[in-house]
C-alpha cells in the first residue's frame, strides 16, 4: 500500500461534508446496530475517530461509516477524523480490507461482493493472478475467510440475491445465513465429485435444500456435512446404491430428512470405523507401554476392558 | 428514493410514509434526513402541517419506541419545538415488546405507524405536540367516583386523541358544576332574587351565569367557597372559549400549547376546588 496511515492529521472535520466511500463494500447496515451505536454516542460522543482522504473541500469515508450515520442522525456539527491524502483506487480498498481485519471483521458476503475487484485490481498491479497468500498478505483476510467467500462468490445471482435480502432482516429473523450457503456449497460439491449424475440441476438441489431447511425439515446447518459422508459410503464399505437413492430422496421436494438418510445408509458403516480406529489407537499405545509402569486404575480398566472383548468375541463372532 | 443515514432495509417503508403523508395528510414539501432544529437529531422525514405543528417519522426496525425516541421527544420539549412525532415499525416484525412499547410511545404523546409487507400504511396511534405532553395528572382518588370516568376520558382525548378537545371536555364539567352550584345558591336564597339579574341558569352563557354569582352571592354564607375561587371560575371561562382556535404561525402554535396545557392542568385543579369547596351540597 502507498498511503501510510502515520502520514494521517487527527482534525474534528464537518460531518455535512463527508461522503461515503463508494468502494465501501459493506452495504448492510442492521438498525438496530445503528441504534445502539446511535445512543452510545449521544451519550459520549465519538470515541474512536473515523478515517477520511481528502478530496476538494469534502472528504470521503475509508472506515467509520456506521459513526458518520449516527453523527450526521444526532446532527453533529463535527466529528473526530484521521484525515490522509488521497490514495489509489487499489489502497483504497485494501485500506478498508485491512482495517475490518483487524476490528470488526464484516459479513462474508460483504467481502465476497468486492474480493473480485480487489483481485482484478492486485491483478494489474503485479501483472498476474495472485496467489492465495499474496491476497493473504495484501487483505488481510484468513485464507479459511478467503476460501468462504470464494464460495460465495461462485453462488449463482439469485442465491446471492436471497442472500442480500436476509442480510437485510434483523438478526434475529435471519434464516438462511452466509454460513448456510456455504455448508450447502460445500456439500453439494462433494456429492458431486463422489457421485456422477447425482445432481443433474444444481439449482434446483439448492432450492430443494433451501426449502428444506425453511420448513425445519433440515434441523442443523452441521446436518448438511452428513450429505458428502453419505455420497463418500464406498470409503466405509456401505452399499453405494441405497446411499445413492437415499440422496437422491433428499433432493427432492419431500420430507425426508438428510438424518433420515444418513441413519438408513451409512451410520452404521461410519460408527463401525470409527470404533475400529479407536481399537487401532489403543492396539497401538498398548504397544509402547512396559507393563511394569502401568498404575493399578490403568490395569484395572485393562481387565474391565478384556473381559468385554471377551464377552463379544464370545458371543459366537 | 436514496436516504444518507436510514438502513436500506427501512428505505421501502420511508418511500410508503412519505406518500401516505402526502397522500393521505396533505402534506407538501416533505423533508428528508434534514435539521429541524440545531439541537435535535434530524427525525427521517419532517413536514410543517397545516396547523403549523411539525410532523416528524423515525423508523425503527422492529419496535415503536427507543432509547433514541425518547432522546429526541426530550430535545424537542427543550427547544420548546411543537413536534408531532410517530415512529413508523414493519407490522412483520413487531416484537413481543409491542405492547408495552407503545403504551410508552403513547404516554410521550409519540404516535405509531405500522406498515404491512405490501406496503399498506397504518395509523396505530395519534401523536400529539410534544409541547403538550408531560401533563400533571389529577389523581382519581380526590374526586368523587361519579367524576372519574369522565376525568380519565378527557385525559384520553387530551392525551391520544385531540388536544383541544380534551381540554374542551375538562371545562364541560367544570361549567356543569358551577350551573349546578348556581342552582343550589338559588335554590337556597343565597342570592336573593331581586339582588339577581332574572338568567336562565342552564342556558345562559356561562360567563354571565358565573359573574352574577360574583356580583350578588354573600360569600360569607356560602362558607368554603371563596370569593377568590369563584374569580378563577369566572377566569376560566376566557380560556375556555380559546381552545378551538387554529394557530397561524409556529410561534403561535408554540404558545397555544403551552397555554392548552397550563389550562387543562388548572381546569382540573379549579374542579377538584370547586368539588371541595361544594362537599355536602349535594350537587
Amino acid at each position: 500500500m502507498t498511503t501510510n496511515a502515520s502520514d494521517a492529521v487527527l482534525a474534528n472535520i464537518p460531518v455535512e461534508r463527508i461522503e461515503r466511500n463508494p468502494e465501501n463494500p459493506r452495504v448492510y447496515f442492521r438498525p438496530r446496530e445503528l441504534e445502539t451505536l446511535q445512543h452510545s454516542i449521544a451519550e459520549h460522543g465519538v470515541q474512536v475517530p473515523i478515517n477520511v482522504y481528502r478530496k476538494g473541500q469534502r472528504y470521503h469515508l475509508i472506515d467509520g461509516e456506521r459513526r458518520w450515520r449516527c453523527s450526521l442522525k444526532l446532527n453533529l456539527k463535527t466529528i473526530p477524523a484521521l484525515v490522509q491524502d488521497e490514495p489509489s483506487q487499489l489502497t483504497n480498498m485494501l485500506l478498508m480490507f485491512n482495517i475490518h481485519a483487524l476490528r470488526e471483521q464484516w459479513d462474508l458476503l460483504t467481502i465476497s461482493m468486492k474480493l473480485p475487484r480487489v483481485l482484478e485490481l492486485l491483478e494489474s498491479e503485479v501483472g498476474r493472478r495472485p496467489v492465495e497468500q499474496e491476497i493473504i498478505e495484501k487483505t488481510g483476510l484468513t485464507r479459511s475467510i478467503i476460501r468462504r467467500c470464494k464460495l460465495l462468490i461462485e453462488l449463482p445471482e439469485m442465491y446471492r440475491e436471497q442472500l442480500t435480502e436476509e442480510l437485510h432482516k434483523p438478526k434475529s429473523q435471519q434464516k438462511l445465513t452466509e454460513d448456510f450457503f456455504i455448508e450447502m456449497e460445500r456439500a453439494l460439491k462433494t456429492c458431486e465429485r463422489s457421485m456422477t449424475d447425482l445432481i443433474p440441476n444444481k439449482n434446483r438441489a439448492r432450492d430443494v435444500l433451501i426449502r428444506k431447511y425453511r420448513t425445519g425439515v433440515i434441523k442443523d446447518l452441521v446436518d448438511l456435512r452428513m450429505l458428502p459422508r453419505i455420497a463418500k459410503a464406498e470409503r466405509v464399505s456401505a452399499n453405494v446404491q441405497a446411499a445413492k437413492n437415499a440422496l437422491l430422496k433428499v433432493l427432492q421436494p419431500n420430507t425426508y430428512s438428510i438424518q433420515e438418510a444418513y441413519e438408513e445408509t451409512v451410520s452404521w458403516a461410519y460408527s463401525e470405523r470409527d470404533l475400529v480406529q479407536r481399537i487401532h489407537g489403543i492396539a497401538d499405545r498398548l504397544e509402547e507401554i512396559e507393563t511394569d509402569e502401568l498404575e493399578d486404575d490403568v490395569l484395572s480398566a485393562l481387565r474391565d476392558l478384556q473381559k468385554r472383548i471377551q464377552r463379544v468375541l464370545g458371543s459366537g463372532r | 428514493m436514496t436516504y444518507r443515514i436510514l438502513s436500506q432495509s427501512l428505505w421501502p417503508l420511508a418511500d410508503s410514509v412519505r406518500k401516505y403523508l402526502k397522500d393521505h395528510r396533505g402534506l407538501g414539501h416533505i423533508k428528508v434526513e434534514e435539521e429541524v432544529d440545531k439541537e435535535v437529531p434530524r427525525p427521517t422525514l419532517h413536514a410543517l402541517d397545516k396547523d403549523k405543528s411539525i410532523v416528524c417519522v423515525d423508523f425503527l426496525e422492529d419496535s415503536c419506541f427507543g432509547v433514541n425516541s425518547q432522546t429526541f421527544v426530550n430535545k424537542c420539549k427543550a427547544r420548546q419545538l411543537p413536534v408531532r412525532l410517530y415512529i413508523t415499525c414493519p407490522d412483520s416484525a413487531q416484537k413481543a415488546s409491542f405492547a408495552k412499547d407503545l403504551k410508552t410511545a403513547r404516554e410521550n404523546g409519540v404516535g405509531v405507524i405500522g406498515v404491512s409487507p405490501a406496503g399498506n400504511v397504518t395509523v396505530i396511534s395519534e401523536a400529539i405536540s410534544l409541547l403538550l405532553t408531560d401533563l400533571r395528572r389529577q389523581d382519581p382518588k380526590d374526586f368523587p367516583p361519579k367524576y372519574r370516568g369522565d376525568l380519565e376520558q378527557a385525559h384520553q382525548t387530551y392525551l391520544q386523541v385531540n388536544p383541544p378537545k380534551g381540554c374542551a371536555a375538562i371545562y364541560d364539567m367544570v361549567e356543569a358544576l358551577t350551573r349546578a352550584i348556581a342552582r343550589k345558591l338559588h335554590k337556597q336564597g343565597l342570592i336573593a332574587p331581586w339582588q339577581a339579574s332574572p338568567i336562565d341558569l342552564d342556558r345562559t352563557a356561562w360567563f354571565k351565569v358565573a359573574d352574577d354569582i360574583y356580583r350578588h352571592l354573600d360569600f360569607q354564607k356560602a362558607r368554603q367557597l371563596t370569593k377568590p375561587l369563584w374569580a378563577q371560575v369566572i377566569a376560566a371561562t376566557k380560556p375556555r372559549n380559546d381552545t378551538g382556535h387554529q394557530p397561524r404561525t409556529v410561534q403561535e402554535r408554540v404558545k397555544r400549547d403551552k397555554e392548552l396545557r397550563t389550562r387543562f392542568e388548572t381546569a382540573g385543579d379549579l374542579l377538584r376546588n370547586l368539588i371541595d369547596a361544594t362537599h355536602g351540597w349535594g350537587v
